[in-house]
C-alpha cells in the first residue's frame, strides 16, 4: 500500500554531492528542486535546476556550470519513474523503497534504480537517499589537467520532506 | 667520503622522490606510472652498483625500499585503487554550505506552471 490516492509534492529538499580525491574535496548543495509523487500510480518526477547548486568557491561554481554541466544548454536534471516497494503514510515507520526510473543529467538519460528510505513520523513524510553518479555515464567530460582534482564518480545524498499537493486554481 | 657512493645515493633519492612527486602532480596524470617505473628501474641499477661496496649495503637497501614505495604508490594510484568503491562518510562531511544554499524555487504563478508541467509529465 502506498500513502493514499493523493499526490504529494516536495516541500523542501536538499541535494548534496561530494567529489572526493586525494588532492581536493569538492562539495555542492542544491535546495531548489521541485517534484511530485502520485500515490495511486506510484509515479514520481523530480526536477533539479543545475544552476542552483551552490559551491564553496565562486570559481568552482562557474567551472561546474560552464565547463562540465553546460548549464545553459542543459539547465535541468530530471529523474522520472515509478516507486517500487510498499509503505504506509498513515503508520509511523521507516520504509526502504526503490525509485526505478530514467535519470536525465547533462542531456544523457540513464536507467537507474536508486534506493530511498521513506520515514513516516507523526504524519510527516521525509525521505533520504545516497547513491553514486558516474560522470562518464552522462557524458560529463573532465579535462585531463584536473582529473586528479575531480572524482570520476561523485557521491550524492538527497533528503527532504513531502506534503500533500494542492493544485492552485 | 666515498664520492661515488654519495653521488649514486643522491641520484637514487632524487629519482625516488621525483617518482612520488610526479604521482601527485595532476598535470602529468597517468604518465606518472611510466615515469615511476623508469625511476624504479634506474634506482635498482644504481643500487646494484653501490651494493658492490660493503659500506654501501645498508644505504642501498634504503634506496631500494624508497624506490619500491615510489613505484608501488604509482601502480596503486593508477590501477589498483578502486575509485568507485570509495565511500563518503556523510556524517563526517562538514556541511558548511547548508546556510549558503537557499531555496530559490520560483514562487506564485511561475511555480504553479512548473508544477502543472511536472504533473503532465508524470507517468509519461
Amino acid at each position: 500500500m502506498v500513502m493514499s490516492q493523493a499526490k504529494y509534492s516536495l516541500k523542501d529538499s536538499k541535494i548534496m554531492f561530494y567529489s572526493k580525491t586525494a588532492l581536493e574535496d569538492i562539495q555542492a548543495v542544491n535546495k531548489s528542486s521541485i517534484g511530485l509523487v502520485d500515490a495511486s500510480t506510484k509515479d514520481f518526477v523530480v526536477k533539479v535546476q543545475i544552476k542552483s547548486f551552490i559551491f564553496d568557491k565562486a570559481l568552482m561554481q562557474e567551472h561546474f556550470n560552464e565547463n562540465y554541466m553546460e548549464s545553459d544548454k542543459f539547465p535541468t536534471a530530471v529523474f522520472k519513474g515509478k516507486i517500487e516497494g510498499a509503505f504506509d503514510a498513515s503508520k509511523d515507520g521507516s520504509y526502504p523503497v526503490k525509485m526505478n526510473g530514467k535519470l536525465d543529467v547533462h542531456g544523457v538519460v540513464k536507467d537507474r534504480i536508486i534506493p530511498v528510505t521513506i520515514v513516516v513520523k507523526n504524519g510527516m513524510i521525509s525521505f533520504n537517499s545516497e547513491f553514486k553518479l558516474v560522470l562518464a555515464d552522462h557524458g560529463i567530460k573532465v579535462p585531463k589537467i584536473v582529473t586528479e582534482k575531480i572524482a570520476e564518480v561523485v557521491d550524492v545524498k538527497v533528503e527532504g520532506t513531502l506534503e500533500l499537493y494542492v493544485k492552485k486554481p | 667520503m666515498n664520492k661515488k657512493l654519495l653521488f649514486i645515493g643522491l641520484v637514487s633519492i632524487a629519482l625516488a622522490f621525483f617518482g612520488v612527486m610526479i604521482t601527485i602532480i595532476p598535470v602529468i596524470g597517468k604518465l606518472s606510472l611510466f615515469i615511476n617505473l623508469i625511476a624504479f628501474l634506474i634506482a635498482i641499477w644504481l643500487v646494484l652498483i653501490s651494493i658492490k661496496q660493503a659500506s654501501g649495503k645498508v644505504f642501498a637497501v634504503i634506496i631500494l625500499v624508497l624506490s619500491l614505495v615510489s613505484a608501488g604508490f604509482g601502480i596503486w594510484s593508477n590501477f589498483i585503487q578502486d575509485k568507485s568503491a570509495q565511500k563518503v562518510d556523510w556524517e563526517k562531511v562538514d556541511h558548511k554550505l547548508d546556510d549558503k544554499a537557499k531555496d530559490t524555487r520560483p514562487k506564485g504563478d511561475s511555480l504553479n506552471k512548473q508544477m502543472d508541467d511536472l504533473e503532465k509529465s508524470l507517468g509519461n
